[in-house]
């Protein structure tokens, strides 16, 4: 199964793309779409606005599309699945473009710099591989000494 | 080993999206033995973050969300009017909980939340999202510009020296 992520807004272009993907032949049609609050209905696959449970549907994706949001970014990788990410051009100050780039100091993974580049990229969609030491840990235990000193500890 | 009410209290911003998912990547490594926390949710599309599951328990406050102004420049005036009544249930929460650190990652929800907290002396620690790469957030250069924040964590090294008294020590991603 193709799942197809935009998360909490919206990127109709993505979804568009997969659609048109999906129509043409390119990707099975059991795929599925996230739109969030999108314009574009998708017509060869269902879809849903929004999903609380969406994270169950990850395990199953033989491929994920998502947008370049860090919720579903870091799920994507969580999750071990291969995936290809896609920045929205429309966000603030397009940090989904940044973020996606910088990402690649850290991770191994396939992205994309728009919806069009999408078809190309289909091959090299794999699990994200970690390419530094750097953990989540370090920062919580960094935040926790300074609580425990505020408190008195 | 049994857990004492000691333990200093953290009151944690819940927002909605990535901020979400980025907040509990922190939260599932912060040791429940040493910390207890309660939230500060933003209301946010049918109350969403209210009913959000999180690793840590903790009982759940509402402070109402300031929406986008991208092109919709009445919103500021809106902003305006939800940004005093964000700080009022601030302040009264903040008062009630009593805890010793507010954290907030991303959310815009921290700007009245960290005025109270400074007025009341508990400690403020922002969270830059893994996002912004090479400039803070609106939200973090406006926190980092009035001095709201006790410690200002950045996730990309780079931005350390663009913003003084910002630190780098991991991230969640």
């Amino acid at each position: 199964m193709t799942l197809v992520v935009v998360g909490t807004e919206h990127f109709d272009a993505l979804v568009a793309e997969l659609d048109r993907l999906v129509a043409v032949g390119r990707l099975p049609p059991d795929a599925f779409g996230q739109i969030g609050s999108g314009q574009y209905v998708p017509r060869h696959f269902p879809w849903v606005r929004y999903e609380p449970d969406l994270w169950q549907r990850f395990a199953a994706a033989d491929l994920i599309v998502t947008h370049g949001g860090t919720g579903l970014v870091t799920e994507c990788i969580v999750s071990g699945r291969p995936f290809i990410a896609v920045p929205d051009p429309l966000k603030p100050e397009n940090h989904q473009l940044e973020f996606l780039e910088a990402l690649t100091e850290r991770f191994d993974f396939c992205w994309v710099r728009e919806p069009a580049q999408l078809e190309a990229a289909l091959p090299h969609a794999r699990p994200a591989r970690r390419k530094d030491g750097l953990d989540v840990q370090q920062l919580a235990n960094d935040i926790l000494a300074f609580v425990t000193h505020a408190a008195g500890g | 080993m049994a857990l004492t009410d000691d333990r200093p209290l953290i009151l944690v911003v819940l927002a909605g999206g990535g901020w979400y998912r980025e907040t509990l990547r922190l939260l599932e490594a912060f040791d429940p033995q040493a910390v207890r926390v309660a939230y500060a949710y933003a209301m946010y599309r049918h109350d969403a973050c209210g009913h959000l599951p999180t690793p840590l328990p903790g009982e759940r406050c509402p402070i109402h969300y300031l929406g986008r102004t991208q092109g919709r420049p009445w919103r500021h005036l809106v902003n305006l009017l939800w940004l005093g009544r964000g700080f009022v249930e601030a302040y009264r929460l903040l008062r009630r909980l009593r805890p010793q650190a507010v954290l907030a990652l991303g959310s815009v929800v921290a700007v009245p939340l960290f005025a109270a907290a400074k007025l009341l002396g508990v400690r403020c620690i922002f969270v830059e999202t893994v996002t912004r790469v090479r400039r803070l957030s609106r939200t973090g250069r406006l926190l980092h510009r009035l001095r709201l924040t006790d410690r200002l964590y950045v996730q990309w090294p780079g931005l350390v020296s663009a913003y003084p008294g910002s630190r780098f020590v991991g991230a969640v991603l």
